[in-house]
């Protein structure tokens, strides 16, 4: 019995193999264990070879090379303005929302009725209160809010407030920041 | 919607400089490994392919189109990891030899022994451990092949080699392949 050689045995186990020697090579196989071991194997280490995944540089690599070449990863006049305040946005929000829980929780301005009218009425009232607290200075609303972090009640503010930095700031790791990346560079990758 | 190579270039021609970026970010993994493959260590991998990109940056004037971006810049960045690693001198350090070469790739027995027990996991371990322990013509035209996906002409391109050698490059390179996952294999068996 002629056997094939390694190298049509291993042509059979690549793409685009030609038709009538696979036929053949495949009736050999058929009949003859040791080609088909080694049809086997080869074909084997063809799929390994074909699952190999390309491996990644570090992390910072891609800002290296940016920097070394003198570009930034951002240039837009909206990304600009986004990015640097990006932070006094989510301050107020913060403010507003210590604000609101510290009124609603102190009785000045009560639980809110669901009208939208007289809810909007509260929101305003509570809103032109810390509005006039920084116009009499910042330090009385900081005192404020602080001493109420510290009294004996404010064990749930307090968890609220520690689960409201932690939520805004995975939000703005893991979701907004990516996604505004992404977005304004076009990375649809 | 993904944008084109093509279309990166036209738009880094009009000044939109920071679209770098985009290519960067499609051809470094790829990139990284065919430089891993060619001088088996990650920081000088990384320190060629970032050579490679300052070079195609600087030199994208000179892309006429006539390939793919992707093929153009692989060969850069394989001029570029071919001038470290003979800087090197590494060859020398190259484990199997690369003088005596199968004298006709086609009836060359090969000793694949029997992977019907190994996982495909174990499998791919083995295969990254011989092909770093192959010489640097066959790792590199074996991982073009595989990891890059280009095909013979394009490999033909990045190496400047004739498409019959890339061919009988990457066949050696396969059977030195099995050769040296059968001999791994015999030894785990006989440590068993």
């Amino acid at each position: 019995m002629t056997h094939p050689t390694s190298q049509e045995l291993l042509e059979l186990t690549q793409r685009g193999a030609d038709p009538e020697l696979s036929a053949r090579l495949r009736a050999h196989i058929a009949v003859c264990e040791r080609c088909a071991a080694l049809q086997s194997a080869m074909g084997r280490v063809e799929g390994a070879l074909n699952s190999l995944r390309a491996e990644s540089p570090s992390r910072a690599f891609e800002r290296n090379v940016l920097r070394v070449l003198g570009l930034k990863e951002a240039g837009s006049l909206w990304w600009t303005f986004l990015k640097n305040f990006a932070p006094i946005l989510v301050a107020g929000i913060v403010m507003l929302s210590i604000v609101s829980y510290g009124s609603n929780a102190s009785g000045s301005a009560g639980r809110f009725t669901g009208n939208p009218v007289v809810d909007g009425e509260k929101i305003r009232g509570v809103v032109s209160d810390a509005l006039g607290g920084f116009s009499t200075g910042v330090g009385d609303v900081v005192r404020k809010y602080v001493s109420l972090l510290f009294s004996g009640g404010s064990v749930p503010l307090t968890l609220y407030l520690v689960f409201l930095f932690a939520g805004i700031g995975l939000l703005d790791k893991y979701l907004i920041g990516p996604i505004f990346r992404r977005r304004h560079q076009g990375w649809r990758l | 919607m993904r944008i084109s190579d093509d279309e990166i270039i036209a738009r880094l021609r009009q000044g939109e400089r920071h679209l770098f970026g985009l290519l960067i970010e499609r051809y470094k993994d790829r990139g990284f490994s065919l430089a891993l493959r060619i001088l088996r260590n990650r920081m000088e991998a990384e320190e060629a392919l970032q050579d490679a990109f300052v070079r195609a940056y600087n030199g994208l004037g000179n892309f006429a189109g006539a390939s793919a971006f992707g093929t153009w810049f692989y060969r850069i960045l394989y001029n570029v990891c071919m001038t470290a690693l003979s800087r090197k001198n590494r060859r020398e350090r190259v484990v199997i030899s690369d003088e005596a070469p199968p004298p006709d790739p086609g009836a060359e027995p090969v000793q694949p022994g029997d992977y019907s027990g190994v996982e495909l996991q174990d499998l791919m371990r083995y295969v990254v451990e011989a092909l770093d322990r192959l010489p640097e013509k066959y790792s590199s035209i074996i991982s073009m092949f595989y990891v890059q996906e280009l095909s013979y002409p394009e490999i033909s391109e990045v190496t400047g080699m004739p498409v019959g050698t890339v061919k009988t490059h990457l066949f050696r390179g396969r059977l030195l392949l099995q050769n040296e996952i059968g001999k791994t294999l015999q030894k785990d068996e006989m440590t068993v």
